[in-house]
């Protein structure tokens, strides 16, 4: 499932990409997956079908869907993430349990990548 | 008391016996949208108004053309075989085209919206059964306009090229069947709060179009096996008063006759059962204004 927020400064086809792009690097949406028409999912999400055409655009460019006559798939091989899923699903938690918006949990986590190592938590 | 008649009553009793069984059956889902209406949010209800007033129309749209159409056909003297033929498929399909052709209720406004990444396809929601009856009956119905056509139709009908027809009519319901439950795949999804209501809503409407389309092909179907079932006893009579009768000529005809019969009463309970369903739900969702409800889910 993907979630739109209407009131967010990003905009809804980058929304989209990047929630997709993520359930696909996590392995949550597995090779071959069928993802819904362009239609339907614009239509559950309030949006016009532009909007979803485009996310879907720039995901086939990257190369993590295809599309063909049977409709929008996930290419094989994209799933490049699954090792860290659960870690990543316990720091949504643990950002959630402190009542960090999604938005502030990402500007943290931003905070925290430097290009050099990672400080260890016993530090 | 004439033979004949005491046939035709206990025929009618079967008939109206069956149908209110049919219907009742068929009616169950509906019974239980409408007990959780006054409990549910406002975008259920409003969703489930949408498809009663869509199901509504096509009805309306599907009787109106059945009426114009049997002035018509009347005025063109047309057999009565082919126009029972030929006019159930017809105003079926037209009024399924309605149905297609209304365009989807928006998703209601809100904040943050949600959307499940599977696709719907045309069916989905809907009861295998009747689905493969649907299906199963176009199959027959063209396989016995076929038999029908091949044959000496001198006790069929001299307007054979109503056959053609009728197989024009019966690719055409079914294609306006598959348009019409395309429609309720493609109507936006609620939010995923309401889940089930909204799976019983396109239960709830999948199911009247295939009510509709297993009624208009059963009473088609019943045509062809009634009017084949008289041509073959006729032809059984005529063998039995050449002197060279033929039992399995008659028992087929019987058969077939019979199974008509069956057909008709089918038809009349999936025309009852699509009817009753519509109008009851209508009745539902306009009781709503009188009844409390809690606010709308924003999310």
């Amino acid at each position: 499932m993907i979630r739109l927020d209407h009131g967010s400064a990003v905009p809804p086809f980058e929304q989209i990409r990047s929630q997709l792009d993520g359930l696909i690097r996590v392995g949550a949406l597995a090779p071959g997956h069928r993802l819904p028409s362009v239609r339907q999912l614009a239509g559950d999400l309030s949006l016009g079908p532009g909007a979803v055409a485009r996310a879907y655009l720039e995901l086939e460019k990257a190369g993590v869907i295809a599309t063909s006559r049977r409709g929008t798939v996930v290419r094989s091989g994209q799933a490049t993430s699954v090792g860290i899923a659960p870690a990543a699903s316990d720091y949504a938690e643990t950002s959630r349990a402190a009542g960090l918006t999604e938005d502030e949990a990402v500007a943290a986590l931003r905070a925290l990548w430097p290009s050099g190592p990672l400080p260890s938590p016993a530090s | 008391m004439d033979r004949g008649l005491v046939v035709l009553s206990v025929v009618l009793g079967l008939s109206a016996v069956t149908s209110s069984v049919v219907a009742h059956r068929a009616l169950g889902p509906y019974r239980h949208v409408a007990r959780g209406l006054p409990r549910a949010p406002e975008d259920a209800t409003a969703a489930l108004r949408s498809s009663a007033l869509t199901s509504l129309v096509a009805l309306v749209a599907a009787v109106a053309v059945a009426a114009v159409t049997a002035v018509l056909v009347t005025a063109a003297s047309w057999e009565l075989m082919i126009a029972v033929l030929v006019i159930p498929m017809a105003s079926t399909m037209v009024g399924l085209a309605v149905y297609a052709a209304v365009p989807v209720r928006p998703a209601p406004p809100r904040v943050i919206a949600t959307a499940f990444l599977t696709p719907r396809r045309p069916g989905d929601d809907a009861p295998r059964m009747l689905a493969v009856l649907c299906v199963a009956l176009a199959a027959v119905l063209l396989v016995l306009l076929v038999a029908a056509s091949v044959q000496d139709t001198v006790f069929l009908t001299a307007q054979t090229w109503g056959l053609a027809v009728a197989a024009v009519a019966d690719a055409g319901v079914t294609a306006a069947a598959w348009c019409a439950l395309r429609r309720v795949a493609d109507q936006p999804a609620l939010p995923r709060e309401m889940q089930e209501v909204d799976r019983t809503i396109r239960g709830s409407a999948s199911r009247l179009v295939l009510l509709l389309t297993a009624s208009a092909l059963l009473a088609s179907t019943a045509t062809v096996t009634i009017a084949l079932g008289y041509a073959t006893t006729s032809r059984a009579a005529l063998a039995a008063a050449d002197g060279s009768p033929n039992a399995f000529l008659a028992v087929l005809g019987t058969g077939s006759t019979v199974a008509g019969v069956v057909a008709v009463i089918g038809a009349l309970g999936g025309f009852v059962a699509a009817v009753t369903a519509s109008v009851s739900l209508a009745r539902a969702t306009m009781s709503l204004d009188r009844a409390p409800r809690p606010a709308s889910v924003s999310a």
